[in-house]
């Protein structure tokens, strides 16, 4: 009996599909892993931006005209924690916090707060009612 | 033969086919969280414009009681809002005075509150809430009755009480919390007077010192508590408000007499008014001090960048179910009425005559002058004639000013006095029969005794018929005579209430009779500084001055509900 041996043809094929599919695998996952990475500090930065705005509509009350704060000290306590930055997993994401009233409404704030990190940024905004 | 090809190519697309599945099992979870952030994110923006929806309209129906007309929006983010009044949707019931129908079923809207049915949108993504809000105070709510940053002086009679709310009259614990991290002793303190103080909660002071707290003899329900966790609050911007105000509220026009306001009004500078001061749903911005001397009453919120004074009836309420609130950066004083200050200024030379007149009266009737019991002495005429002549002078004077209550309490005043037809105590209204075996000016006096009843002629009686009266009387006759004319001080011990919170960056000094129904709060913010409200008691930022006061404190959630101040307050939020 007589036993051919594999082709050269078909081992060099078979190797270089092989590579090419595992080199699309482990590429494909590193995206992935930075791409969820990045979801979750994104997600990590929306939730930073929810709390100023829900602490800042529980105070009742907000500083009157137009104010800026891009690391500027709190006045009276505002903007709240997490401003003006905050350490979460290694990464420091920075807050900053405008407020201007509303044109044309009495007792009404445009809150706008951005929290941004490594170059990226997520901004949230809502218009509150506090005197 | 048997010919075995190699499997090596059907091997490599099997596991190719497995790597692939993996990739886009991979891809698929990658994607997939992308689109719940997405979504999340979306659901997120879609919430807060459905809150700025509420925000706007809060600020409509502050602003317009009525308001109910439906109104959308967008925001730059794209996201949009939109508020319905129609049909099942929201409803305004803030001036209704029972429940009415809404979109929850019949009766479902509480009187003097409004239903809104709110909708915010961002993508596909819709976020529809229901709120329910009610007329409210431009502070946060403020669970204990007096709260000060400083120390808490009490004196003479003080009660202390408090109510669940205007309409459920179940008691409430109205506690006395000082912050003040000193350890000073008397941080809280009463100071008797030959008064009562009944304090129907706790007081508690920051200090653990025992001795911080010194109200022997005080009645207070839940025991002194030295050692207490601080509560502190989020500070008011006043001064802010007050320049925000500046560019938008309308300005402050006062007019003799009475003036009523309604909306937001901006006052620049020191506003100060001898009038009565009405609040009809109104804001009053004041960038200065601010004085009022007469009535304040209505409904309204008043914010003031400097000092706050209110001399007289400042009855700040006009219903039970309405009330003013007070924030004022400056130090906050509730006094009588100053009355001498507006008699002084209106007739100085008639005032000054009087002044003189009744002084000298007083003075010897404290040292019991025998120069007073003589009908035929000289004392006799100079004093009625004078004081007479004084009034008249004085009510030509306040006949020119406009209507007031300020104005119909002098004249009340005057009257005693003296009177056209002869019915005040240093009238003469002539010679009359007595009763049998007494003569007309015994009668006076037996009236006098038994009623407390002044009538024209009463001088004239004590001077006549004193020295002749039964022995045992005399010292009677006299010292009540002596607490009549002493009493005829135009600085009228004040009957105030209050019926709201007052908030102050300085201090609160309160000593004339005053009612509080709210609460009080006195938090030093390094920005004032100590003065003296009654010109000898040093009084410091942050502390508060209770003298002859009750405070009568209200639960703040169940005082906002049925109030009808400009403000708004949220009572209840439900994400659909």
């Amino acid at each position: 009996m007589r036993r051919r041996a594999l082709t050269l043809v078909e081992v060099l094929f078979s190797l270089g599909l092989v590579a090419g599919a595992m080199i699309l695998v482990v590429t494909t996952l590193a995206a992935g892993l930075s791409y969820g990475r990045l979801k979750q500090e994104t997600n990590v930065a929306t939730d930073l931006c929810r709390q100023v705005i829900e602490r800042s509509q529980s105070r009742g009350s907000l500083p009157a005209g137009t104010q800026s704060y891009e690391g500027a000290a709190p006045t009276n306590g505002f903007p709240p924690l997490p401003y003006p930055e905050t350490v979460i997993d290694g990464r420091t994401y920075r807050v900053q916090v405008w407020l201007k009233p509303v044109v044309g409404a009495v007792n009404v704030h445009n809150l706008v707060v951005r929290v941004s990190w490594n170059g990226r940024q997520v901004q949230m905004e809502s218009n509150l009612y506090a005197i | 033969m048997e010919r075995r090809r190699g499997i090596a190519l059907v091997s490599t697309l099997l596991m190719l086919t497995v790597l692939l599945m993996l990739l886009l099992g991979a891809i698929t979870r990658t994607f997939g969280e992308d689109t719940f952030t997405h979504t999340s994110r979306a659901q997120q923006d879609a919430t807060y414009a459905a809150e700025t929806a509420l925000a706007l309209t809060m600020s409509h129906l502050e602003q317009t009681p009525a308001y109910a007309s439906s109104f959308s929006g967008t925001l730059p983010n794209g996201s949009s809002y939109s508020v319905d009044f129609g049909t099942g949707a929201s409803v305004n019931n803030l001036n209704g005075a029972t429940a009415a129908d809404g979109p929850r079923g019949i009766g479902s809207v509480a009187p003097r509150s409004a239903f809104l049915v709110i909708q915010g949108k961002q993508g596909k993504e819709v976020r529809r809430l229901q709120a329910v809000v009610v007329r409210g105070l431009p502070v946060p709510p403020m669970h204990t009755a007096i709260r000060a940053s400083g120390n808490i002086t009490l004196n003479g009679n003080v009660d202390i009480n408090g109510l669940k709310s205007l309409t459920d009259t179940t008691p409430v614990m109205a506690d006395l919390v000082s912050n003040s991290a000193g350890n000073e002793t008397g941080t809280v303190r009463w100071i008797a007077n030959s008064g009562h103080a009944n304090i129907d909660g706790a007081i508690r002071t920051v200090s653990s010192l025992a001795t911080s707290i010194q109200a022997s003899g005080a009645n207070v329900t839940k025991g002194m508590q030295p050692g207490s966790a601080p509560q502190t609050a989020a500070p008011i911007d006043i001064v802010g408000k007050v320049a925000a105000a500046s560019s938008t509220a309308a300005p402050v026009t006062l007019t003799a007499g009475q003036t009523t306001l309604s909306g937001n009004r901006f006052n620049n500078g020191d506003l100060v008014y001898e009038g009565d001061l009405v609040l009809n749903d109104a804001n009053l911005y004041v960038q200065g001090n601010l004085k009022v001397t007469g009535t304040v009453k209505g409904s309204g919120s008043v914010f003031v960048t400097g000092n706050t004074s209110f001399f007289g009836d400042a009855d700040l309420r006009s219903g039970s179910e309405k009330q003013v609130s007070l924030m004022s950066h400056g130090s906050v004083t509730l006094r009588g009425y100053d009355g001498s200050a507006y008699i002084e200024a209106l007739a100085p030379v008639a005032y000054g005559a009087l002044k003189s007149n009744l002084s000298h009266v007083q003075d010897k009737l404290a040292a019991k002058d025998p120069s007073l019991y003589f009908s035929s002495g000289p004392e006799d005429n100079y004093q009625a004639v004078g004081i007479r002549g004084a009034v008249d002078a004085v009510r030509l004077k306040l006949a020119l000013e406009p209507d007031s209550t300020r104005k119909e309490w002098l004249s009340q005043r005057l009257d005693v006095l003296h009177t056209s037809d002869n019915k005040g105590v240093f009238d003469w209204p002539g010679a009359g029969s007595g009763s049998p075996g007494h003569t007309w000016q015994d009668d006076i006096l037996d009236t006098f005794l038994s009623t407390g009843k002044t009538q024209g002629g009463l001088w004239d009686a004590f001077n006549d018929r004193l020295p002749l009266r039964p022995a045992g009387e005399r010292l009677t006759v006299l010292n009540r005579i002596t607490n009549v004319v002493t009493s005829l001080d135009y600085n009228k011990p004040g009957t105030a209430y209050f019926n709201g919170q007052v908030y102050t960056n300085g201090f609160v000094y309160a000593d004339s009779d005053l009612t509080i129904i709210g609460s009080l709060q006195a938090l030093a913010d390094g920005s004032q500084s100590p003065s003296q409200p009654d010109g000898s008691t040093t009084v410091r930022p942050g502390e508060l001055y209770l003298k002859n006061t009750t405070v009568t404190f209200v639960d703040d959630e169940a005082v906002s509900t049925g109030s009808t101040l400009g403000t708004m307050a949220l009572k209840l939020l439900i994400s659909e």
